[in-house]
């Protein structure tokens, strides 16, 4: 018996750079543009996303992180202590990040997320807005450290600098996403393993926005997902079910607790449409399995849409959009 | 013929700088500007002064330094049927490429890179030139697939479009032949390793010339145990980026195949000092789990990232290193 009360949906994380963005970023670190300019065409190109999210109903919307090289770069170059080095596959992509280096505790000189995201609430009036932030245990699995102290105290000390930067922006609108990538591989998680509720604790702190905690390419660690369930700040989980099949054995094994579920559905690193057929058929495994213990169901895709071609990432919001709208009704 | 050094030969991984005008050259060709023909004629100035360099530093074994290739994936993918052009998409940073879609059966329809590599052959001084194709895992990882729909078959069919063109290079004279497999790496499980050795067996079964695998990136000590089935002569790794990572694995696992070692960094700027190139091949040695007639000493990976002037420099220091080595460690 199914006894849901809402399928919604929204993009997981960020967008792939179009022709315009590519050639501005490339004009702005070859100072052939002013700041200015940059973030003015940034912010056109920013708010055309949000309003191609909106118009296609999802649930929140991102800014696309246009101008991210990747997840952890803007934090790196804005704060103290830390710097990009050498690079570095990220996951198993065919994409490199830089990696961090830590020589001391990081600190905000910079911050990196009020800017963007108070310009961004101009636009949207008041839809609300999703932050992405890597999560500590991703960051500091993916970093090196240099401080001279453990992982640990590293992680907590990002997660304190992390907390300084989303505590700017905390308030109403503003829905809270951490990504935690590294909790799919058993080498990544190791750093943290039994510390993500120390580590949530000082991240979330004094936030009045619930926050949500995402964990794609590949399935999420049982011990790490077991972790996740008892960090009562967190009120949603949202699960890759396109890269992990047994992401609903994980769920019906350990149940969701009292936190609401995500699911992501639709293949963000490939262009193919997606099957409505399968989609559903997983979605519904979904349902059959926690029955009516599942409030609202999210639907998302299994990762940023910034790893396939722009039109293609726009084309993937519209599969997302119209399968959450006919799932929805024939569930209802 | 060149007498490669009977030990610690230097060679290189691949791909070299753009040298002008080979970019321009690949914008007018791919605009159909010019014909195939006229391309690979006149990006011939580009590849000798690739070869002038490597001559300049003293490599033992060449490459034509990709000059004709935008990027690995794209300049097969647009040789062949089966594929459509693909649109950009992020590597790192600022840097992109256009990844190419499979939309019908791959299909060979004529030599690819032999050209080049005939050309690099006749101003080499008689230095071997390895002939180098991107491998089929790669083809098929680094592509969208809308198409075949499972990755196995993908990579099979694109294995025996591969083979063609290495049996193309042979009647042509090719002693080395090298697969390049980065994406490998991407995935270091059991599976996708068995995929790429079925791949290779079509590619390499019966082929009398000195067979390569390059991979690099990654975590490859995950599948090391199953690489060394692979039917081929030796493997090419990176070692320096990752800070030797490897080596005690290759120490456990026993390798007993030559070994391209990557003492070279392509992903900084930084050139590598002579004694520290020497100190990096010493600490193969002493492992003991392999004779310097089967080490190839080379950079990590190809160098196209890098100033043209650092790309040199960092050649000179690891020839001279090379040469130190034989002459205290052999």
């Amino acid at each position: 018996m199914i006894c849901l009360v809402g399928v919604s949906c929204s993009v997981l994380g960020g967008y792939p750079r179009n022709k315009r963005v590519r050639h501005l970023v490339r004009d702005y670190e070859e100072g052939r543009l002013s700041s200015d300019e940059f973030h003015r065409v940034l912010t056109n190109e920013s708010v055309f996303l949000t309003g191609v999210q909106r118009a296609l109903d999802c649930g929140c919307v991102v800014d696309g992180m246009l101008e991210w090289h990747d997840i952890l770069r803007s934090f790196v170059n804005s704060w103290r202590g830390v710097y990009p080095s050498g690079l570095l596959r990220y996951f198993d992509n065919n994409f490199f990040y830089r990696i961090p280096v830590f020589r001391e505790a990081p600190e905000p000189m910079n911050y990196v997320l009020p800017a963007r995201f108070n310009f961004i609430k101009d636009y949207t009036r008041n839809f609300p807005v999703k932050v992405v932030v890597p999560g500590p245990a991703t960051f500091v699995a993916l970093s090196k450290n240099e401080t001279g102290k453990n992982d640990i105290w590293l992680a907590t000390k990002i997660a304190e600098a992390l907390n300084k930067e989303l505590s700017r922006i905390d308030g109403e609108n503003i829905v809270i996403q951490i990504d935690e990538p590294a909790l799919t591989d058993n080498e990544l998680y190791a750093k943290t393993k039994g510390y993500l509720g120390n580590l949530y604790r000082p991240l979330l702190s004094g936030l009045n926005t619930p926050a949500r905690v995402s964990v794609y390419f590949g399935c999420v660690l049982e011990d790490a997902y077991t972790e996740l369930l008892d960090i009562k700040e967190i009120d949603f989980i949202t699960l890759d079910y396109v890269d992990c099949k047994k992401s609903d054995s994980i769920i019906e094994q350990y149940s969701v607790k009292n936190k609401k579920l995500g699911l992501g559905v639709i293949e963000a690193r490939d262009i193919y449409k997606d099957n409505y057929d399968k989609v559903k058929a997983n979605v519904n495994k979904i349902f059959d399995k926690l029955g009516g213990s599942l409030g609202l169901l999210h639907l998302t895709t299994s990762t940023w849409l910034d790893l396939i071609p722009f039109n293609y990432a726009i084309e993937k919001t519209r599969i997302l959009s119209d399968y959450s709208k006919r799932i929805k009704m024939e569930v209802a | 013929m060149y007498e490669v050094p009977k030990y610690f030969p230097t060679t290189i991984v691949g791909s070299y700088p753009k040298i002008p005008p080979a970019e321009d050259l690949i914008r007018k060709r791919k605009k159909c500007s010019i014909t195939e023909e006229e391309f690979h004629e006149l990006v011939k100035p580009s590849i000798k002064a690739v070869m002038d360099d490597y001559l300049h530093a003293g490599v033992d074994i060449l490459s034509d330094g990709e000059q004709a290739r935008e990027d690995m994936v794209a300049y097969f993918a647009e040789r062949l049927n089966g594929y459509k052009g693909g649109e950009w998409v992020r590597i790192f940073d600022s840097v992109y490429f256009r990844k190419p879609v499979i939309v019908g059966e791959i299909e060979y329809i004529k030599p690819m890179a032999v050209m080049d590599w005939v050309y690099a052959s006749s101003v080499s001084m008689r230095r071997p030139v390895k002939a180098i194709l991107t491998g089929p895992y790669t083809m098929a990882d680094w592509s969208f697939d809308l198409f075949y729909g499972d990755r196995r078959e993908l990579v099979i069919a694109l294995a025996k479009v591969i083979r063609r063109e290495v049996e193309e290079f042979l009647k042509k004279g090719a002693k080395y032949v090298q697969i390049d497999e980065p994406a490998l790496s991407t995935r270091p499980l059991k599976e996708e390793v068995d995929v790429v050795n079925e791949a290779l067996h079509i590619i390499f079964d019966g082929i009398k010339a000195k067979k390569i695998v390059h991979i690099c990136f990654g975590k490859i000590e995950r599948i090391l145990e199953y690489l060394l089935d692979f039917p081929i002569d030796q493997f090419d790794f990176e070692f320096k980026n990752s800070n030797f990572r490897l080596l005690p694995y290759l120490v456990e696992y026993e390798i007993d195949k030559e070994l391209g070692y990557g003492v070279i960094d392509v992903h900084s700027t930084r050139v590598e000092e002579v004694q520290e190139i020497f100190n990096d091949i010493e600490k193969l040695v002493k492992t003991g789990i392999i004779g310097p007639e089967k080490i190839y000493v080379d950079p990590d990976c190809g160098l196209k990232r890098l100033p043209r002037g650092i790309a040199v420099a960092k050649l000179e220091n690891m020839v001279k290193a090379a040469k130190l080595a034989r002459e205290k460690l052999v």
